[in-house]
């Protein structure tokens, strides 16, 4: 394996981990003035993931303490990942960074919680006021 | 009689040294062993006190060093707090104000520089409150959030593709947090110089 295969297989395993971290809660985005890219800032480092392409790429950056981008990864759809072996999936870094995308939009835009403000909404009593 | 008493006399100033009885010898060593432990005794007896005294003054030494620094981390810490009030939440909030005037101007092009010097002034507060003891991390993190986003921003501001306040808007309020929380800090440093000082007085 090269050097730059090592760094990608590096990356992806981050962008996983990053997506177990945001299902389980203990990770947190926040949304930019990009709507189609999404920040988490730790206490070091920070992660962006974005969507490109009318979502056919997508892309995942490490930054540094300074908001360099240090590292990143994009995939599109349908693209080789040069694996040796013909039997795997072409598309499994594409899908790592799909899922991480969206989980990271879920948690910025905070959906679940707005979907369930709207169902309390919907079984509150109706009133005159107007929501907004 | 006194011819014995001359007898012995002269038989004793006749006898030489190694004519000693064996038992003397064994006085003779006895008292130059005993003078020798005695001598020794008294160089160990100086040598522990020299110890103790070096230990001493090393321990005085130390606790001299030790205040010495720890007066040095204070008047760093004092200084820096000064500068907060004085020099840096001024500078953060007077970009911040471009910001907003650029946004009201509907300017992209002044409102990438606001952000640009946003992010340099940031970046330099938030590389001085790391020195904090302890550290204000939840400030330092805002700002560190609001350089990230400065970024994104500036990225969009460069396109021209939406208008000014949608192309910086989340910026804009992260800017506007880290001020706040800035301007607390600030203030809570203040306080607690003054409580220093009237603890000395």
């Amino acid at each position: 394996m090269t050097e730059s295969q090592n760094s990608t297989a590096r990356l992806i395993k981050l962008a996983i981990q990053a997506f177990d971290r945001t299902e389980n809660g203990s990770l947190s985005w926040a949304e930019t003035d990009d709507p189609d890219l999404f920040l988490y800032s730790g206490s070091r480092t920070a992660l962006m993931i974005e969507s490109e392409a009318n979502q056919n790429l997508y892309r995942f950056k490490v930054l540094n303490d300074r908001g360099r981008v240090v590292e990143e990864v994009s995939r599109w759809r349908g693209q080789l990942t040069g694996n040796a072996d013909p039997w795997d999936d072409p598309n499994v870094e594409y899908e790592a960074l799909k899922k991480l995308y969206e989980s990271a939009r879920r948690s910025a835009l905070q959906v679940d919680a707005t979907i369930e403000q709207a169902f309390q909404d919907l079984d509150a009593p109706a009133n005159d006021e107007p929501p907004f | 009689m006194a011819q014995l008493g001359v007898a012995a006399r002269a038989a004793a100033e006749q006898a030489d040294w190694y004519d000693i009885p064996w038992q003397d010898w064994l006085g003779v060593v006895g008292t130059g062993l005993g003078v020798i432990g005695l001598i020794a005794a008294f160089v160990g007896l100086k040598w522990t006190y020299d110890q103790a005294r070096d230990a001493k003054d090393a321990a005085k030494e130390a606790q001299t060093a030790a205040e010495a620094a720890s007066a040095a981390v204070d008047r760093t810490q004092a200084q820096l707090r000064a500068n907060l009030q004085l020099v840096l939440v001024p500078g953060l909030q007077r970009v911040s104000q471009e910001l907003d005037d650029a946004i009201q101007r509907k300017s992209h092009s002044e409102a990438r520089a606001a952000l640009d010097r946003w992010r340099f002034q940031a970046g330099h507060v938030r590389g001085l409150l790391r020195r904090e003891v302890p550290e204000p991390r939840q400030v330092i993190g805002l700002l560190g959030e609001s350089v990230l986003l400065s970024s994104v921003a500036s990225e969009e501001l460069l396109a021209q593709a939406k208008p000014v306040l949608e192309c910086c808007k989340e910026a804009r309020r992260k800017i506007a947090s880290a001020c706040d929380a800035m301007t607390q800090l600030a203030g809570k440093n203040v306080t607690q110089v003054q409580q220093g000082t009237e603890a000395t007085q």
